[in-house]
């Protein structure tokens, strides 16, 4: 699954960025995901992070390790405003309604387009949708769905696809793929 | 017998190991003192601190639920010496309460974490949140000069942790991965 993710990632990738203007209204708060309120009595286990404002600030500057001396990583942190990540993991298949997503998605609004799509029956699920700004976006949510667990993952500020391969595997940011497929779309 | 060049000529060598004995002794006595001053200091610090007053306002918040009992814990003016001083966390606080059901909820039913976010007063920011095998953790962070400042709640049955702690930046994002780990 993760290996068709990475290759429907790239050939996304391969095309030029869609680029549609977007108010300026549409383009600051986090979605309000309220829907997902109701999973969490259901859930065995819930994830919830939150950073943004001064919090994410400090985190532009403090990559750690080998990332600390990045200066491309710092820069795109700190074009973000927010990252939030709920997840949910249910102790048995079906434990929760999967028609949620669509809720989810419905409640999106103008703007918002999918750029990514993997479905499998029975198994992970994946829609990435971006809000398009210029050449980069000014959001990016992720639906990730799986018969025992779902993620939400939004981002919210100036952000691309290199800041989601980045961000990968960091702040409770799922791993999609998304760097290898980057790698595997450079000639 | 006496050994030349070691002893002096006409003493007795009972006589200088007596003096090296009592030397040693008092040597070992006031190390010994010295370490007791200070772990004493310590504790009596770490008595003294309360910490922030976000962590203060939690812990009166916690005590003031019905059948809640705070538990002694002891040596932790040692820790909180030891880890001040080993580049570790700073300003390390922590109280235990005892919880007499498995669920805990502020008077107004709102649930705990929720609660203690929204009275731990200004500044304090989300970070994260967990529930996992009965364990509720609640993070909240704010900005304290180069320094990050952790509040981190832990809601297990029958136990409340509360713990604060000033960190470095680097570790927010550790704090944050380590928790989010089982995401994917």
């Amino acid at each position: 699954m993760k290996v068709l993710a990475a290759l429907l990632l790239t050939a996304v990738l391969a095309l030029p960025a869609a680029a549609q203007p977007v108010s300026a209204a549409a383009s600051a708060a986090p979605l309000r995901l309220t829907q997902l309120q109701a999973l969490e009595g259901h859930a065995a286990e819930v994830v919830e992070v939150t950073l943004d404002g001064e919090l994410l600030r400090l985190a532009a500057g403090l990559m750690s390790g080998e990332e600390e001396s990045d200066p491309e990583l710092r820069a795109l942190l700190g074009q973000l405003r927010g990252v939030y990540v709920n997840s949910y993991v249910f102790a048995e298949d079906g434990a929760y309604d999967r028609g949620i997503v669509q809720r989810l998605r419905g409640g999106l609004g103008s703007g918002w387009q999918r750029m990514v799509n993997v479905r499998s029956r029975g198994a992970e699920n994946v829609e990435i949708w971006v809000r398009p700004a210029g050449s980069r976006f000014d959001g990016l949510v992720i639906f990730a769905a799986e018969p025992r667990e779902l993620t939400v993952v939004q981002l919210v500020g100036s952000v691309d696809v290199d800041t989601l391969a980045r961000l990968e595997g960091h702040l409770g940011v799922p791993r999609l793929g998304v760097a290898a497929a980057e790698a595997g779309a450079v000639p | 017998m006496s050994r030349p060049g070691i002893l002096p000529a006409g003493r007795r060598p009972a006589r200088r190991f007596g003096a090296v004995r009592r030397f040693a002794a008092i040597r070992g006595l006031a190390t010994t003192s010295c370490l007791a001053a200070v772990l004493l200091a310590a504790v009596l610090a770490t008595g003294c601190a309360s910490g922030s007053p976000g962590y203060r306002s939690t812990v009166r918040e916690i005590e003031r639920l019905p059948g809640v009992q705070r538990v002694h814990v002891p040596m932790l003016g040692v820790a909180r010496f030891v880890s001040n001083r080993t580049g570790g966390p700073r300003g390390l606080r922590l109280a235990v309460f005892e919880t007499p059901s498995s669920s805990l909820a502020a008077p107004d039913r709102e649930p705990l974490g929720d609660h203690l976010a929204r009275t731990a007063g200004p500044g304090w920011q989300r970070l994260l949140r967990a529930r996992s095998a009965g364990e509720d953790v609640l993070i909240l962070a704010r900005p304290e000069g180069e320094r990050l400042r952790l509040l981190m709640l832990a809601h297990e049955p029958h136990e409340v942790v509360l713990l604060e702690v000033s960190v470095h930046p680097d570790d927010l994002l550790e704090t944050v991965d380590s928790h989010g780990r089982n995401v994917r």
